[in-house]
């Protein structure tokens, strides 16, 4: 049987950013608890000119993969892909490159960052990261389908390592469109693990293990949203405590178990 | 031992279902007209009844193409490939059609009457049919299904034309690939549908044989100049499907015509294919980019190919204009091994190739 790591952890969520490199930084007094708000110096230390220019899910998805590879030296980019899960892909900017078609003037900007695919292939430009990336759209369960697939290509060895981002994130004027409903649009926040198959001197070696088991689903009756799950994750490794979580999303379900190894 | 199988494939391009577009190829007929196309004057490729631009009518035409009576939902993945796909609602205010894509695969399931034990939304930019495709071999060969149905739909649209436009990418007369003359792509509609399944493969099937795919890394919109990205996503499929560069039997560009795609792609491919490239062929001067469904359209179209070991020939091509010497012709082109090497790029340096074969 296979095993598989997490080495390194982030998150940004409405309390503030955790990670394993920064441990939990809340958000400063003048910043509104939002993710979106992050800025630039709080995750990156170099410059990055493009940053006030990325859209939600693009800026999100760049804080999330530079808190959680900073300082990690154990990675070969050539042999790295990114599984990316996330609600809306880019619907804000879609609303906002529609609005400059309309008034003659389409840009070209707003235009490529329409794509659902822009956060992950922000990533890989800004960290070069070569491997295999996909990226996958959904309400439910684009997190933990994004988490199945890295597995997935780690198994068959198709990366050295994976990068899992789970991106939600709208801009704030955009929550009154017709095409976001409450429910999907609730939360802001963003999910990174770093996974390989093989131990490392430099991460936290968490060893993870994922299974799907439809008896899950009859067996859980209060159903929980996939952010809660990730947030319990990234918790456990704050913590350096172990956890076995049995989840139930939709049609899906089953166990994630996350055990330290010494 | 168990192969991935390419059970069924329907396709709808400018040039019509699956039959009816491989006959036009062969017989030299291609779908790009002149423009304007939404107020913007550069030649497209329509789909020669634009209602089929609706997502649910596009699907309800499929509806009985592809679900055969070995069709078993409780071990069926269903897994829409798309760019942007249905963007109606983003135009039109009063479309009650979600741009929303997790929305859009449940209105097909429906359209469809399937209800597959998963559904999941791939967008991996223009290459979301390949990596469609990967995904499912993966998934199938993992055990986890036994099958799955791959929906692919992304067709021309105000949004999609402008922008496209405003990037300077879009041919006024039509995309010519590899040609010297070339000076951008053409856009089409397209849609596809294919189940593929994990089985004993028999002799004459169409196998997917090998899977990879890897990123540039290098700029939003431009391709590697080097064509470094695509080169390892053939790398690895070749790998994958444990085969050399000289058992391929042809190639499936992905052959955009605009400058640095045919530029980069002609120089990735002469140096994977260092004793010479075998025939190879770019499908965009005939229908079009087809933009997050190309890859799927041509991949059902590549299969088609394979068993009558031809290519049609590369329209829009007279003169090459790459510097490289690579199988791209203006005449259909014979090949001998029953196998395609098709290949995909989208925006971002997503890059991804798959190997079709027909099984032995």
């Amino acid at each position: 049987m296979d095993t598989f790591y997490i080495q390194t952890f982030a998150a940004l969520h409405k309390l503030g950013m955790f990670s394993f490199s920064k441990g939990f930084v809340p958000w400063n007094n003048d910043q509104s608890g939002s993710p979106l708000d992050v800025l630039r110096w709080q995750v990156y230390a170099q410059p990055h000119v493009g940053f006030g220019k990325l859209n939600v899910p693009e800026r999100l998805a760049f804080s999330t993969a530079a808190l959680t590879l900073n300082e990690y030296v154990d990675l070969d980019p050539d042999k790295t892909g990114i599984s990316l899960g996330t609600v809306f892909g880019s619907i804000s900017t879609d609303l906002r490159y529609m609005e400059s078609v309309e008034s003659g003037f389409p840009s070209p900007a707003y235009f490529t960052a329409t794509l659902p695919s822009s956060a992950a292939t922000e990533v890989a430009i800004m960290f070069k990261l070569k491997g295999p990336d996909r990226i996958f759209v959904g309400n439910e369960t684009p997190g933990l389908t994004a988490l199945e697939n890295a597995l997935t290509l780690l198994k068959l060895n198709k990366a050295s390592s994976m990068l899992v981002l789970l991106v939600n994130g709208i801009d704030r004027k955009e929550k009154s469109s017709p095409f976001i409903t409450l429910e999907k649009g609730m939360s802001t926040y963003c999910y990174g693990l770093l996974l390989t198959k093989k131990r490392s001197n430099h991460g936290i070696n968490y060893r993870i293990e994922l299974s799907t088991d439809d008896t899950t689903l009859a067996k859980n009756s209060q159903q929980r949203t996939e952010e809660s799950y990730f947030f319990d994750l990234i918790n456990a490794m704050m913590k350096k405590r172990n956890i076995k979580l049995t989840y139930s999303i939709g049609t899906l379900g089953g166990s994630i178990v996350l055990t330290k190894e010494r | 031992m168990n192969h991935v199988v390419f059970e069924q494939a329907e396709i709808l391009t400018p040039l019509g279902n699956c039959s009816e577009t491989i006959d036009n190829l062969f017989h030299g007929t291609g779908a790009i007209t002149e423009g304007p196309c939404f107020g913007v004057p550069v030649a497209y490729a329509s789909f020669g009844d634009t209602s089929f631009r609706a997502l649910d009518l596009c699907a309800e035409k499929f509806k009985h193409e592809i679900i055969s009576s070995a069709f078993v939902p409780e071990k069926t993945v269903f897994i829409y490939c798309a760019a942007k796909g249905d963007i109606r609602a983003l135009e039109q205010k009063e479309c009650t059609q979600s741009p929303l894509l997790d929305e859009q695969a449940r209105l097909v399931c429906d359209v469809l009457a399937i209800e597959p034990k998963r559904i999941m939304v791939v967008s991996n930019a223009c290459a979301s049919g390949n990596v469609g495709i990967e995904l499912a071999s993966d998934l199938l060969q993992s055990g986890a299904f036994s099958q799955a149905i791959l929906f692919s739909f992304d067709t021309l649209s105000r949004f999609v034309v402008s922008g496209f436009h405003a990037l300077s990418a879009l041919s006024e007369a039509g995309a010519r690939p590899f040609d010297a003359e070339r000076d951008g792509l053409t856009l089409g509609d397209g849609a596809a549908i294919s189940l593929l399944s994990y089985r004993k493969a028999a002799p004459g099937d169409i196998i997917v044989a090998g899977c990879g795919s890897s990123n540039d890394a290098n700029h939003r919109t431009g391709p590697s100049p080097t064509g470094e990205g695509l080169y390892r996503a053939a790398q690895a499929a070749l790998e994958n499907a444990n085969m050399l560069s000289e058992e391929v039997g042809a190639i499936k560009c992905h052959g955009t015509a605009t400058e640095f795609n045919d530029a980069m792609e002609a120089k990735m491919l002469d140096r994977l294919f260092k004793e010479g490239c075998p025939p190879a062929v770019s499908l965009k001067g005939a229908i079009g980019h087809l933009s997050g469904s190309s890859s799927l359209v041509e991949a059902a179209l590549s299969c088609a190919f394979i068993k009558k070991r031809t290519l049609p020939k590369t329209f829009g091509f007279e003169k090459s204009g790459v510097e490289e010497s690579i199988g791209i012709s203006a005449q259909p082109q014979q090949f001998s091994r029953p196998s395609v090497l098709s290949l995909s790029a989208g925006f971002g340096g997503l890059n991804s190739a798959i190997l079709l074969k027909e099984n032995a």
